[in-house]
Order: structure tokens, then C-alpha cells, then sequence
């Protein structure tokens, strides 16, 4: 491990961080088939040079920014090296680190740095299963950002590789460390709403993507734009809830249909701008998932139902399907009070007929009361450094990449031939 | 005194039983009771059920005559009496109306000899959602007097009110609206009941809209009419017709007697709104 001292990391962060890690191991206490988590139980990192992870970030834009940020703020981390092929990020990453990682182009380079145990990967999809093999050859410990890769046989390759090798492999599913979805888990497998049914899940924004660029920079800036490069929405939003479906339902999805089409952003690009798909899963249960880029009024949410209820995730809500008793009318209430007392008046009771809410009109109650508004990714670096720290491989991680990476490109697929696509199987065969 | 109060779901609404003199074990059995009667009137009116009668009869009977039970039968025919006595105001079938100057309730076909139903045009449907729980209640004060209550309230959904006989100390029950800010807005000091019921219909939050089955039309939101008579079949008709058609208000007040009424506008002044008698009648 390195040689220098945590990069900034104050001893508020220090025990903001640990009450997290106690959050999140507590959220998940009933749970026992969540082997990610067990790195968090690793007894608190010192100052010692030995527990330091030094770790290489490879793509410094918007995402990867981010997860250096929360690296810088992880004890028992040092960003010793960061990679971009845009000067602008490297130069910026270089100046969060006080110039102490050493800066490269090429990510190649990078890998050959011996000191470095462990890459964060978070470049356009078409990069990922070449950086994460090539990563994984030098020995390298890899944390690779959703999706896990452009097609399905370099997932393959990806979980392979991973699978043969003595090093940690995590991707950048943070939900499987954020407390509201390890809560609604819990919850769910205690049986509170039934045997699931159905899942819907939509993501919905009104943005384009498209970043201006100069001509010779326009794959390398709107690379999500470009098939060759990216799977568009089924790659940058729906690998997270198909993760999610995937996790909640322990399975891959049987086979999916879909249709999607380029109906507004008609500005050149080769990727869907809207997808919608059935994705069948074993007992005759359905996920359903939709995306636009024109509308955002519903946002994004993942929806679990059972016969007992229904579970909205990303709000972190739950609806009693089964009717509870109705309040009482406020005035039989006072009314009865008043006669208990010997008493009577007039009661405030006439109105048109009395509703049970609708879904429009409840709330639900909260699936996590005491929310900090941690989505996870704080917690999943630390899971990671302390997998690495551990040489402690994440068991179940690979099958969670390589299921949501795939269920994406199956969707996809669905898509673009028009048929329904049946899933390719799993990576060990 | 001790006082039972219990609410449950029933028809897709509320239904509250306020019992003066009643223990928990007693209360509790009077509300059994209510609810099994409640249970077994939605099992035979609903249309949403999948396993009620109206529901079943709605389905086939188009394609042939359906035989319904003795109960329903006695439902469907006071539906047409009422439905004449109210120049089509009240109209069970109004779905069918959607053929403005039609009148729904007169593409049913009843046939006494037969017990059956019968629809003349396919799109008709009978929705008892406009004296459903009036029939309710009825049942409802019928069970409760055979078990000797004879004092309380009944509150279902609070669009049907039944009192009753008297409070405990001898005067009558008074029932306001419940948005009311002062209850001098419903037309005095409250309505009061004795061994009588309240219906009131309007289009308020949440509430199925109520139609003019001859014009299609929605009636106004801002409108509220309440009704008081002995009968709680006859107090939901009315207001139900009185709201949907107010034109024909002298005619059906007149086929009703005696009966009270009250209908409740809603004025904006000065950003607040309120409500004022818009006329009363008994």
C-alpha cells in the first residue's frame, strides 16, 4: 500500500463516514445474502501507511469527478494517479488531489504504475470491458462505473475475467449500498407485500445530452449519442433499475420486447431518445420499464408491487394495498364525547360521500424514517477501498454487473431487431 | 354515559355507528351486525365486484334476459318508480343517456313475470350509486331496531345520515355541514333529525360527479343539496335529483312530501369561500 497521508479528510468526515457505515450495516442486518456489505464491518482504518489503498482514477469527467470527491473524503484512501484524455478534467483532478497523483493521457500508463492498487474506472461504455480487462491483467483491483459493457459478450469477457481473478471487481451499482433500498429489501423479503407481482420502473428527463463540441471532439464529448459508444438510455439509466429489478427479484430477466425510437431529439444521433420495454422474469412475474428524454413530469421511480402493497424506491415510500380501517369523522368523534359528558350539540357532519384516498391523493409512509440523503456511492467507495485494503473479493458483485449490463442490452437489442430477446445466459458456461 | 363509536369500510366509503347507552361488547355487536348487512347490500349492488349480482347483470344483459333475486328485483323496480316520479331525473341507468335527449332508465326492460332484466341497447349499465346506500341504511335501521336500539346515529360516508329516534337527552339530533365554519351557514342552527335521515349530494373532493342523464351534464361543484325525510331510499333519490336536474326542483319536492330540503351555493367573496342557503323548502 502507499506512502502518504489521507488526502483532506477531516475527523467530522471521519465520523460522519463511520455512522454511515453503521447506518448501512444495520440497514441490512436482516438481510443475509448481501456479501458486499461485509467490507464496512472492517474495524476503522488507521493512519497507518499500510492501511492506505492507493487508488487510480481512469476518466475524470462529471461521474468520475464525483467518486473522487467521495474518494478524497474516504479514510484510508489515496488518489495517486488519475487519467483523462480531456486536459481540462485531468488538470482539474490534479488540483483535488494538491498536485500529489501523478497525471496521464494514456490509461495504459497508468496500469503500468506498480504502486497502484486499484482503478476506478468511469469512461464511456465503450471503454469499459477493454479497461477493466486490461486492469484486471496488471493485477489491478477494479471499481468500473454502470454499465458494465457496450455488448453482451465483453460482459462476458468483463465477469470472467473478474470471476478468475484473485482481485476485487465492484461496479458502480450504488443503490446496493443505499439504506432506503437495503431497508426496502429487508422489508420486502420479511413478506411485506406478498410474493411480488410487477415492477415498473421509468426514468424521465427533458434534456438532450448533447454538449457542444467541435467537430474532431464530437464522438469524444456526446459519446452517449453514438451506438458505437454507447447504449443510450438503456445503458446510462435503466442498467441502475434493471440492477434493482434484477436484485429485488434474485434473478435475469427470461427474455424482453421493447420498442423505442428517436421521436424529438432528431439532431443526428443513433441512440433512442425514448425506450420502453416488458422484460419477463420467472414465475410469471413482468418489469416494466420506460424512458424519455422529452418529459420529465414523473421523474424517475421504481415501483415494487404485491398483492399486500406497493413499494416506490427511489422515493422510498410504502402504500398499503390492504385497506386500513377509515378514520372516524372528526364530528362522531366530538359528538360522542360530548354525549359521554351528558352533554349533545349540533355535529359538523354532512358532506358528499366520503372517499378512501386514491393513490394520487396518499403519501404512503416512509420505508426509512431517519434518511440522511446518502445515495449509496459514499458507501460503496468505502465498501471498495476496504475490499482492496482486505484482499477480499465483493462475492455476488460480479453477478450484479453482469446481470444489469446484460438485462440493458437485451433490452436493446429487443429494440433495435424487433423481437423478443431471450436472455444469453450466464458468463461461466 | 358510555357511548360506542365504530367506523369500518363498507361500499367504498365509510360507515360509522354511534350507539348511546352501549358497552364495548354491546357496541361492538351492533356494529357486527351493521357491517354483515352492509357486506351483504354490496355484494348484490356494487358494479365494481366482480362477484356481486348488479355487477353480473350488467355484463349479460344486453345479450339476454337475467333473472335477478327477489332483493335486487324490489331495488330495480322502486329504481323505475322512482325514476318516473322524478321525470327522469333520477336515473339509475344514466350511462346509457350518453345519446343527449335520451333517457337511460328506459332501455331497461323489466319483465315482473320472469323476475328478469333485460337491456335494450348495449351500452346501457345500472349504477345504484345514487341510492345504493340509501338502500343500506334502510336494512341497516331495520337490523338495528330489531336489536333494539333505539337511539344513535348511522353515518354512511356522510352523504347518508340516519338518527335514530332522539338523542339521550330527548332533542332531536342536529347535523351541520361538515366544511361549514358556522353552522347559522346551513341555514339556521343545523338540520335536525329524528328517526329520520339526512342525504346530501354534491360534487365535493374525491366524490363521483353526479349527471343530468337527459343533457350529459356535470353538475356544478359549487352546488350542495341536502334532503331530510323518513326514508332513506326516498332522502338519497332526492337529493341526487334535485342536484342533477334543478329545473325540475318544484316538481320532485312535490312528489315527495313531506320532505326538507336545503340547497347550499358556494360564494367567493373577498378570497374566501363560503357557504350560503341558496333556497330551503320545509
Amino acid at each position: 500500500m502507499g506512502d502518504s497521508q489521507d488526502q483532506g479528510v477531516s475527523p467530522s468526515s471521519r465520523r460522519a463516514f463511520l455512522k454511515a457505515v453503521a447506518a448501512a450495516l444495520g440497514a441490512g442486518a436482516g438481510l443475509t445474502d448481501l456479501p458486499w456489505l461485509s467490507p464496512l464491518r472492517a474495524e476503522p482504518v488507521g493512519r497507518a501507511v499500510s492501511d492506505r489503498v492507493r487508488i487510480g482514477m481512469i476518466g475524470i469527467g462529471s461521474r468520475g469527478g464525483l467518486l473522487m470527491d467521495n474518494l478524497l473524503q474516504t479514510p484510508g484512501v489515496e488518489v495517486a494517479a488519475v487519467c483523462d484524455v480531456y486536459p481540462a478534467h485531468l488538470q482539474r483532478a490534479l488540483a483535488a488531489t494538491g498536485g500529489k497523483a501523478k497525471a496521464y493521457g494514456d490509461y495504459r500508463a497508468l496500469l503500468d504504475q506498480p504502486d497502484i492498487d486499484a482503478v476506478v474506472i468511469a469512461t464511456p461504455l465503450h471503454l469499459h470491458a477493454p479497461m477493466s480487462l486490461a486492469a484486471l491483467s496488471a493485477g489491478k483491483s477494479v471499481f468500473c462505473e454502470k454499465s458494465l459493457a457496450l455488448t453482451i459478450d465483453e460482459c462476458k469477457a468483463v465477469a470472467r475475467a473478474a470471476s478468475a481473478s484473485p482481485h476485487v471487481f465492484q461496479i458502480g451499482h450504488q443503490r446496493l449500498f443505499d439504506l432506503r433500498f437495503l431497508t426496502a429489501l429487508d422489508h420486502m423479503r420479511a413478506g411485506a407485500l406478498g410474493p411480488i407481482t410487477q415492477i415498473r420502473a421509468y426514468w424521465h428527463r427533458n434534456l438532450s445530452w448533447r454538449r457542444p463540441a467541435p467537430a474532431e471532439l464530437e464522438r469524444l464529448i456526446n459519446w452517449r449519442l453514438y451506438r458505437d459508444r454507447s447504449a443510450g438510455l438503456m445503458g446510462e439509466l435503466a442498467s441502475h433499475h434493471l440492477h434493482v429489478i434484477n436484485w429485488i427479484l434474485d434473478a435475469p430477466p427470461i427474455s424482453c420486447v421493447g420498442y423505442g425510437s428517436i421521436n424529438y431529439w432528431k439532431d443526428g444521433r443513433e441512440v433512442y431518445d425514448n425506450v420502453n420495454l416488458v422484460y419477463r422474469y420467472p414465475d410469471g412475474v413482468s418489469a416494466l420499464y420506460d424512458s424519455l428524454s422529452s418529459n420529465q413530469f414523473h421523474g424517475m421511480e421504481v415501483q415494487v408491487m404485491g398483492p399486500k402493497g406497493t413499494m416506490e424506491l427511489e422515493t422510498g415510500r410504502m402504500f398499503w394495498e390492504a385497506q386500513q380501517e377509515p378514520p372516524a369523522p372528526q364530528a362522531m368523534v366530538d359528538l360522542k364525547k360530548q354525549l359521554e359528558q351528558g352533554g349533545a350539540g349540533a355535529a359538523r357532519l354532512a358532506a358528499p360521500t366520503w372517499r378512501p384516498e386514491l393513490k394520487s391523493d396518499i403519501k404512503g409512509v416512509p420505508i426509512l424514517a431517519d434518511w440522511d440523503g446518502g445515495d449509496g456511492t459514499a458507501l460503496s467507495l468505502a465498501a471498495f477501498a476496504n475490499a482492496v485494503r482486505a484482499g477480499q473479493r465483493s462475492a455476488g458483485m460480479i453477478d450484479h454487473a453482469y446481470r444489469s449490463g446484460v438485462a440493458a442490452l437485451i433490452g436493446l437489442q429487443a429494440m433495435e431487431e424487433g423481437r423478443e430477446v431471450a436472455w444469453p445466459g450466464d458468463y461461466r458456461a | 354515559m358510555q357511548v360506542h363509536l365504530e367506523t369500518f369500510l363498507a361500499m367504498n366509503t365509510r360507515l360509522s355507528v354511534l350507539a348511546p347507552g352501549a358497552d364495548a361488547v354491546s357496541g361492538a355487536r351492533l356494529a357486527r351486525r351493521v357491517r354483515a348487512v352492509a357486506a351483504a347490500q354490496e355484494r348484490r349492488m356494487s358494479r365494481f365486484r366482480a362477484d356481486a349480482e348488479l355487477a353480473g347483470l350488467n355484463a349479460c344483459a344486453f345479450e339476454r334476459p337475467v333473472r335477478v333475486s327477489a332483493t335486487l328485483w324490489r331495488i330495480l323496480t322502486a329504481c323505475g318508480e322512482h325514476w318516473r316520479r322524478t321525470r327522469g331525473a333520477f336515473d339509475v341507468a344514466w350511462q346509457a343517456a350518453a345519446d343527449v335527449g335520451q333517457s337511460g332508465f328506459s332501455r331497461v326492460r323489466l319483465n315482473p313475470d320472469e323476475r328478469s332484466v333485460r337491456f335494450a341497447s348495449p351500452e346501457v349499465r345500472l349504477d345504484l350509486g345514487g341510492i345504493g346506500k340509501g338502500v343500506a341504511l334502510k336494512a341497516v335501521e331495520t337490523a338495528l331496531r330489531r336489536m333494539g336500539m333505539t337511539s344513535g346515529l348511522v353515518s354512511f360516508g356522510e352523504s347518508s345520515i340516519l338518527a335514530l329516534g332522539a338523542m339521550p337527552n330527548g332533542a332531536d339530533w342536529v347535523i351541520g355541514l361538515a366544511e361549514a365554519g358556522d353552522l347559522v351557514n346551513t341555514g339556521g342552527s343545523g338540520l335536525s333529525l329524528r328517526d329520520a335521515c339526512l342525504s346530501t349530494s354534491g360534487t365535493g373532493q374525491g366524490a363521483a360527479p353526479t349527471v343530468d342523464p337527459r343533457t350529459g351534464e356535470v353538475a356544478s361543484p359549487e352546488r350542495l343539496v341536502s334532503v331530510v325525510c323518513r326514508c332513506p331510499v326516498e332522502a338519497e333519490v332526492v337529493s341526487t335529483a334535485l342536484l342533477a336536474r334543478p329545473a325540475e326542483r318544484d316538481w320532485i319536492l312535490q312528489q315527495y312530501q313531506p320532505i326538507r330540503a336545503i340547497e347550499f351555493a358556494l360564494d367567493r367573496r373577498g378570497g374566501f369561500l363560503e357557504r350560503r342557503v341558496a333556497w330551503s323548502h320545509g
